[in-house]
Formats: C-alpha cells, sequence, structure tokens
C-alpha cells in the first residue's frame, strides 16, 4: 500500500502542511508524507485570493495562492511525497493512521511520527443559536469566499455580516466588488474582531457600515431569508430592547469565529486546550500523546498565515528530531501561566535552554501596557487588542536571565504607570 | 393523470397510508407540495415510537386519571397507538431502518409530584412493569439527575428511538418500490367533481380518482375546506427543540422527565446517535407555518432540561428548532379518522401526537373504511415488504468499506468530512430521490454535523447540480425559492453595467 515506510506523516496540505513538511525534509528525515483530502495541495490559500500574505516571512506581499505555491514548490524541489484526494479517517495513540481514498480503499499505516496540520474551521449559526427560520442564505463567511473564489456562484445580493472576524471583512469588499451591496456589518463587540488593516482596508475604504455593539436578533424568511432584525447591545452583551431594526437582505454571513478541528486528534486521545480548542503542545509543538506533533491552526487560530507557517516549521523541526534520537534532547518542561489580561500562550510548556516563538492573545483592548514573561522578559506596547496575536522570540539571552530551578513562568499584560 | 386513490400528504401518515395501499391492486398517487417526503411536520417529530411510561406522559392528566378519558374516542386512541406500537418494531426490521431500544424514567421532587408519579403507576397495564424508585436506586440509574429529586417511576422498556425522516423514507421508497406513485411539488389548490370522479387540482396539473385521502396534518381543516368536506377545527401548538453535542450524551441512559403538565413534552431524550433532544414547551399559536424559533423559548427549554440535569450546559447546544403540534378543537385527545360530510370517498385522517406510533394501526383503519366505501383490496401476490437503506459508511467495518470500494470508486470519496458521507452514499440518495440539500441531509447526515454543511455544501450543490442537469443556482435548500446561491459570478456586474 502506499505511504507504507514513510517516517513522517502530515496530516492537511495548508500553510501548516507544507511549511512542517518542508522543515522536517531539510533537517533530514527520508520519507515525508503530506495527506490532503481535496484534488491539490495548499489548503483554503486557495480561496484567498486577496493579497497580504507573506508580508513577513517573505517580506512580500503575496496572494494566497501565491503564497501556497512557494510552499507547493518547495514540496517538489525537496520530493515529499503528496497523497491527494485521500482522508484520515482514524489516528490510535499508537500512531495507527486509517486512510481512505477512492483509488486505494481503506488502508493503515504507522509512520514514525505524525504532525497534524488540520487547519481549522468556522463557527456556525447553530451554535450561535440565532432565533427565527430555518431558511437558505445563511452561511459561513469562508463558504461565500469559497462559492465566489473557487465555483463562480454568487451566493446573494443583498447581503448582511454577522461578526468582523478577518473573513467576513475581506468578504464584505469581495462582494461589494462582486457587485453586491453589503447594508452592513454587524459586531457585537465595541471593536472588530478582525485585524486593523482590513477595517481599513476592506470596510471603511468600500464605506460600508459597520454597527459596532450590535447583533442579529432574529432570522426572518419563509424559503430564503428575506431580512433580520439587527438590535443594538448593552454592556454584557443583551439586546437592548427598543432599538430593533428589521434591515431587508437576502443573504446572512457569518463571521463569528474559527474553531481548530481536533476530531483526530480526540480519537488518539490527545489532550485539548479547552481556551485554544487545540493541543495542548511543548515548545517542539509535540502534543500529550508522544511522536504527535501539531502546527498551524489546529493548535490555536492565527490571524497570519506568516506565524502558521514558523509554528509549524517548528514542529516540523521536531518532528525530524523525534525521528532521529526519539527527541530526548529537552531538559525541564516550565509551564507558562496566563496572567494579567492574557487569554491563552501557545506553547503550554517550554524547556528553557533554546530559542522558542511564544504566541498569545490579550482578553481585552488595553493601551500603553507592558507584557512580561516572569523575570526574563518585557517590552512596552502601545496598544493591545484580542485580535492580534502577540508574537514574543526568546532567545539564549534571555534563559540566562532565567534562574533554573523554577516551574513556572507567569506572563501578563499591565498598563504602564 | 387517472388513478383511484390519492393521498395528500407525504408525512408519517400519507406514507404509510401508501405502503398499506400497495399491498393491494389500487393505484395510488401520494400528493405533496414539498419537493419530498417528510418535509412538513414529520421531520421535526420526535422520532420515537412509544408505549408504556412515555404514553402516559405524552397525555393529559386528566386523560391518564380516567384511564383513556372515558369516552370511545379516547379508547380508540389508546387501542391504535396500542396496535400500532407492537407493529412498528417488525416493519422497522423490514425497512431496514436503524432504532434502538430504550426506557423512561419520570422524576420527582415533592410529594406532589410524588403522588402523580403514583396516579402513573395505577394507570399503567400490568404488563409494562413499572418501577417505583427510591432516590438511591433513581441515582444509581440517572446519576446526573438534580439532586433535589426524591423518587423516580421508570419503564425499562416501550421507547423505540429512530429519526423520524429515515422512517419516512423508508416507507415511502418501499410503497414506491411496490407501485404507489410519488407527486411532489404540487400543492393542492382545489377539488371539483365530474362523474361521481373528484379531480384534485395541482400546481403541476389535475389528478381524477375516486377516492382522496387528507393526511396533511396542521392544514388538514384547509384541504379539506378547499373540498367542502371539513367539519372539524383544528388548533396548534408551537414547540422548541434543542440538540446537545455528543459530549453530553452520557449525561442520561434513558429518556427523563418531569412529571406531565399540560403544554410539555419529555424533557431529555437520547438519540439514535448519542446526541440529547431537549424537548419543549408547547404555546398556543395562530400561524401553523411559523417555524421561527425564540430566544425566549430556546432560553425556557435549555432551562427546564438544565434543572433536570444540572450538568447540561448552555455549550453543550448545537441546534435549535420548532416542532407543530395540532389537535382537534373538538376534543384534544381525539384523532380525527374520518368521512367527509356527504361524502364517503373523501376521508380526513389528522392525528394529534403520538402521530408516528399509531400509524400503521390507523393505516390499517383507514383502508378498512375505504372498503367499506367502495374500493377493491385484492392482495397483490408480488408485494415487497422489504427494503435496504444506504449503506451507511460510517459505520461499516474496514473489509466492508473496501468491498464497496472495489465496485465503485465513489465509495472512497468523502465529501461530508464531518459525518464522513462518501459521494457514492449521495448519489444513491439522489437516485432514491433526494432533489434538495435537505433531501440530502435527511438520507445521508451530510450537512448534518460540526460545520453544518459550511464544508460539504458546495460539493453537495455541485453533485446535486450534475446528476440533475440542473444549473448551480436551480438547487435549493428544500424546493420553492430556498435556493443555495443566487446567480453565476459577474451576472450582477453586468447587470449594474459594471
Amino acid at each position: 500500500m502506499p505511504l507504507g515506510n514513510v517516517d513522517l506523516l502530515i496530516v492537511g496540505s495548508g500553510p501548516a502542511g507544507l511549511a512542517a513538511a518542508a522543515k522536517a525534509k531539510e533537517a533530514g528525515v527520508e520519507k515525508v508524507a503530506v495527506v490532503e483530502r481535496a484534488e491539490y495541495p495548499g489548503g483554503l490559500l486557495h480561496q484567498c485570493i486577496h493579497n497580504g500574505f507573506g508580508l513577513h516571512y517573505f517580506k512580500e506581499d503575496l496572494t494566497g495562492p501565491e503564497y501556497a505555491h512557494r510552499f507547493i514548490g518547495r514540496t517538489r524541489e525537496l520530493k515529499t511525497e503528496l497523497c491527494l484526494e485521500t482522508m484520515v479517517l482514524h489516528i490510535s495513540s499508537q500512531r495507527e493512521v486509517t486512510l481512505a481514498s477512492a483509488k486505494e480503499g481503506i488502508w493503515k499505516i504507522q509512520p514514525k511520527a505524525i504532525i497534524l496540520a488540520m487547519g481549522c474551521r468556522e463557527r456556525t449559526r447553530q451554535q450561535l443559536l440565532i432565533p427565527g427560520t430555518r431558511c437558505a442564505g445563511i452561511l459561513t463567511a469562508g463558504t461565500a469566499q469559497r462559492y465566489i473564489n473557487i465555483d463562480g456562484l454568487m451566493p446573494g445580493k443583498e447581503v448582511v455580516i454577522l461578526g468582523s472576524g478577518d473573513i467576513g471583512m475581506i468578504m464584505a469588499r469581495r462582494l461589494t466588488l462582486e457587485g453586491a451591496e453589503v447594508k452592513a456589518v454587524v459586531e457585537i463587540l465595541p471593536y472588530v474582531g478582525g485585524l486593523i488593516r482590513n477595517e481599513v482596508q476592506c470596510i471603511h475604504d468600500f464605506a460600508i457600515p459597520l454597527l459596532l455593539q450590535h447583533t442579529v436578533t432574529k432570522i426572518h424568511g419563509t424559503e430564503r431569508v428575506e431580512a433580520v432584525t439587527v438590535a443594538q447591545v448593552n454592556g454584557s452583551a443583551k439586546p437592548v430592547a427598543g432599538t430593533e431594526k428589521m434591515v431587508k437582505c437576502d443573504t446572512l454571513l457569518l463571521s463569528v469565529g474559527l474553531i481548530p478541528e481536533n476530531e483526530l486528534s480526540l480519537m488518539a486521545g490527545i489532550e485539548l486546550d479547552p481556551l485554544t480548542g487545540g493541543p495542548v503542545v511543548d515548545d517542539r509543538m509535540e502534543t500529550s500523546v508522544p511522536g504527535i506533533f501539531a502546527g498551524g491552526n489546529v493548535v490555536h487560530v492565527h490571524d497570519l498565515v506568516d506565524n502558521v507557517t514558523w509554528e509549524a516549521e517548528a514542529a516540523g523541526a521536531s518532528a525530524a528530531e523525534y525521528i532521529r534520537d526519539g527527541g530526548k534532547g529537552g531538559g525541564k518542561k516550565i509551564a507558562l501561566k496566563a496572567g494579567k489580561n492574557i487569554r491563552y500562550i501557545v506553547p503550554h510548556t517550554i524547556t528553557a535552554d533554546r530559542g522558542v516563538n511564544l504566541y498569545m492573545r490579550v482578553r481585552e483592548p488595553q493601551e500603553n501596557v507592558q507584557l512580561r514573561i516572569g523575570q526574563i522578559y518585557k517590552k512596552s506596547l502601545r496598544a493591545v487588542r484580542p485580535s492580534e496575536m502577540l508574537k514574543v522570540s526568546l532567545s539564549d539571552r534571555e534563559w540566562e536571565k532565567f534562574k533554573r530551578g523554577g516551574k513556572e513562568l507567569a506572563v501578563s499584560c499591565e498598563r504602564k504607570d | 393523470m387517472e388513478t383511484e386513490v390519492v393521498i395528500i400528504g407525504g408525512g408519517i401518515m400519507g406514507v404509510m397510508l401508501a405502503r398499506e395501499l400497495s399491498r393491494y391492486k389500487v393505484d395510488a398517487v401520494l400528493v405533496d407540495r414539498h419537493p419530498d417526503v417528510g418535509f412538513g411536520t414529520s421531520k421535526s417529530s420526535h422520532g420515537t415510537i412509544y408505549s408504556g411510561l412515555t404514553y402516559l406522559v405524552s397525555k393529559s392528566l386528566k386523560a391518564i386519571a380516567t384511564s383513556g378519558g372515558g369516552n370511545e374516542a379516547h379508547f380508540e386512541k389508546d387501542r391504535l397507538c396500542h396496535d400500532g406500537y407492537e407493529m412498528w418494531e417488525g416493519i422497522l426490521r423490514e425497512l431496514d431502518v436503524p432504532y434502538c431500544r430504550r426506557g423512561d424514567t419520570v422524576i420527582a421532587r415533592n410529594e406532589e409530584e410524588l403522588s402523580r408519579l403514583k396516579l402513573m403507576q395505577r394507570a399503567a397495564k400490568p404488563e409494562w412493569n413499572f418501577r417505583l424508585l427510591n432516590r438511591e436506586e433513581l441515582f444509581s440509574l440517572e446519576p446526573h439527575v438534580t439532586p433535589e429529586a426524591i423518587a423516580g417511576l421508570h419503564d425499562a422498556d416501550h421507547v423505540l428511538t429512530c429519526y423520524p425522516w429515515d422512517i419516512v423514507i423508508a416507507v415511502a421508497e418501499n410503497a414506491r418500490e411496490n407501485g404507489v406513485k410519488f407527486f411532489l411539488d404540487a400543492e393542492v389548490r382545489g377539488f371539483s367533481r365530474s362523474n361521481g370522479f373528484t379531480v384534485v387540482e395541482t400546481t403541476r396539473g389535475p389528478i381524477k380518482t375516486e377516492f382522496v385521502i387528507n393526511a396533511t396534518g396542521p392544514w388538514g381543516a384547509d384541504v379539506a375546506k378547499l373540498a367542502d368536506a371539513c367539519d372539524f377545527e383544528l388548533k396548534f401548538f408551537k414547540g422548541h427543540t434543542l440538540i446537545t453535542d455528543k459530549r453530553a450524551g452520557d449525561l442520561v441512559n434513558n429518556s427523563v422527565h418531569w412529571p406531565p403538565t399540560p403544554g410539555t413534552s419529555k424533557v431529555i431524550q437520547p438519540t439514535l446517535s448519542g446526541t440529547l433532544r431537549l424537548g419543549s414547551i408547547y404555546r398556543p399559536t395562530e400561524d401553523k407555518d411559523d417555524d421561527a424559533t425564540d430566544a425566549e423559548d430556546i432560553e425556557t427549554v435549555f432551562q427546564r432540561a438544565h434543572d433536570l440535569v444540572p450538568a447540561l450546559s448552555r455549550n453543550d447546544i448545537i441546534t435549535c428548532f420548532t416542532g407543530m403540534r395540532v389537535f382537534s378543537a373538538r376534543d384534544p385527545e381525539e384523532y380525527i379518522m374520518e368521512y367527509a360530510p356527504h361524502n364517503k370517498k373523501f376521508l380526513n385522517v389528522i392525528l394529534r401526537l403520538p402521530g408516528f406510533t399509531p400509524a400503521p394501526a390507523v393505516a390499517g383503519k383507514v383502508l378498512a373504511m375505504l372498503e367499506e366505501a367502495g374500493l377493491k383490496l385484492r392482495k397483490k401476490e408480488d408485494f415487497n415488504p422489504y427494503r435496504k437503506r444506504i449503506p451507511i459508511f460510517r459505520e461499516l467495518s474496514d473489509e466492508e468499506r473496501n468491498r464497496l470500494i472495489a465496485q465503485d470508486p465513489k465509495w472512497g470519496h468523502v465529501v461530508c468530512r464531518c459525518e464522513t458521507v462518501t459521494e457514492a452514499e449521495i448519489l444513491e440518495a439522489i437516485r432514491r430521490g433526494a432533489t434538495t440539500l435537505d433531501g440530502i441531509k435527511f438520507r445521508t447526515r451530510a450537512g448534518m454535523g460540526r460545520c453544518q454543511s459550511g464544508f460539504c455544501g458546495p460539493r453537495v450543490v455541485e453533485i446535486l447540480a450534475k446528476t440533475l442537469g440542473i444549473a448551480p443556482t436551480q438547487v435549493s435548500k428544500k424546493g420553492g425559492n430556498s435556493r443555495i446561491v443566487l446567480q453565476e459570478g459577474k451576472e450582477l456586474l453586468r447587470e449594474k453595467g459594471v
């Protein structure tokens, strides 16, 4: 059967999977294979035809497909095996992987190491329990993006977008460019859920009404959406009676959050963090199951693909190390604790003897703050927001300051006085 | 078109009548305004077939106290439900419908509720074997119910759990296999009479027939009035149902609920797939077409379930929908099964809940009424009672999967990744009559999982368009104008002259 003797199996060929594969190959793993259920590699990058990809990693402004092709090219150069139109049905805690494809049927393999790179999925109307009818015309922003950019079909003409995540804002612009009327982008919080650059370039530049501290309280329509009720919300995000107004539309787009896709991780018995929705990982991006690593949006949802790439490269390098020597290089593990105004930090534990990138999100927007990691690192920041991930690179220099013996490092973000 | 019997309504009662008629040499046509069967009230039914404690709970307290309510209509309803229940397991087996057997527990928090438990125990048939549980026994059976509980009444059996659409689709497929014609997407607009025949006028053309059965549930009075065949009035009650994630599925072992009060239904009920169904408060409504959910009712339903099993969390809820209940205004306990005034060839068959449980027995009764009205019922020798379901890829062993993939590689192409549904299953669903996304969803579960068709939606649209030979812009969620995409790309720009 195919892939029978692979050393490293990577699940998913989006930006995370391709970056992890390239890194592992470069680190000397001989047989690396990437499994992808679609007909082509690259994952969702193909439907992200807007620009803004690679500004940090390549110092270039690329579109999603261009970014994908850089890595698809690397895959070819490095002779990484790509196993397309194949779905992983199951992974056991012993790393036994069950695969399915039309060509090969169902078969099992047991690679020496696995990297999970399944990415994430969108939250749905059902999870929000928006009251109203069950008509057609309610879809997530990413699904609308696929219809327009891949299938060449228009999901609607008069659109209300609930939630101001990045895909939602990008779709507000995209729909406008395709001739649709975006009646409003409705956000329950007092600030947008995505990047500032998207708020400026996708909403304000196209004069799309942005209703902050509003939400959709009801969906109307029997067969297709006919209107939605939009209402203001109070400080505890509850609709304010008397502020409801009907907005006529034929489509409701949702951009209300992304959820790491971890059904396979659960099958393998991997411990998940309820805050991120992804696996608990150490600084080598190893999960709680030895030999299974993870990187990118399957671990926690990033806002920049560049960070997905770096994080997955760390997973690729560590998997290579694991295949070579069982990955026993690491010293003692130190737990990272989320302190004031920190929602979560990835990785969850680190080993204080090598460089590591820490990714974290704050709980609330705040200005003039100091970000502190125990006694070893501090940095002043003008403003922080939950939608903009913070990244800190710790190097040997910081470790010298770290007194050996500590079991924990507290990360906090506090106002400077 | 000409036929002997027109059945109006493709819900459980309509398809069951169709199947029963298909045992005989009778020409029958089933008409429904939806593009598929079960798209009306049946799809949001509980999907349980029950007797015992669950049946008692479905009745009003008064009806329980008087054990049947004391009049012939009530006794007949009890009888039909009992007979129907006895018939169902055999039918589910013949039709290869997945089901499982479960029990039921009613919980009391105080002496008053305990006295109602005892009332139900007295009303039970001896063979039902109810057990009155003390607090300790209750918690060993259902460890997660509220600590306030002091006792429970338990029935270890008598609930067949299925999916309502599975049943309707299976019965319809078997009726079609045995010769009943299905005339879907056809709304009945009126009736006329000519030479002793009735002409049913539909949006897809007229059907000339001798007999008409009106099995349109909540729409029953409207349809009957079109034929001047109505001397009953209906009342409607709308209720909300919430579905939890599978992770909450272990919180109960059987259905659990409070003692019955008017306007409520089973509180927590495990479904076939391991999710929980949180049931309803039913409110009277005038608008039987109103299926909109309401924030306050969602909260009430959740709260009632949460009171019963405090470990349930709001985050466990994955979806919500409403269902419509219908009652006869003459007597809320009765089933309407009667000839139209002055016309024995027009029958009204409108059931209150339970509707699935008695359906096979009611069908038998209605056939007898048709015979009495002059329909000749001669048995068909070649009636085939069996139907095979579409193989369910996610439930097969790897060997069985490989056998199917060897026959047709499309069995190895997973289209819906949340529920692991293959292209072959979707194509087979279309071959068996699915024409919409909901039709595919009910037959295969594609789109029913955690991403709610975000991923497979565009792919199913493509498969439907290709297989049915229509444009993607014509593919709909559930018929009519419920189209998924409205235009081809760039069409809108051209319209606007860009």
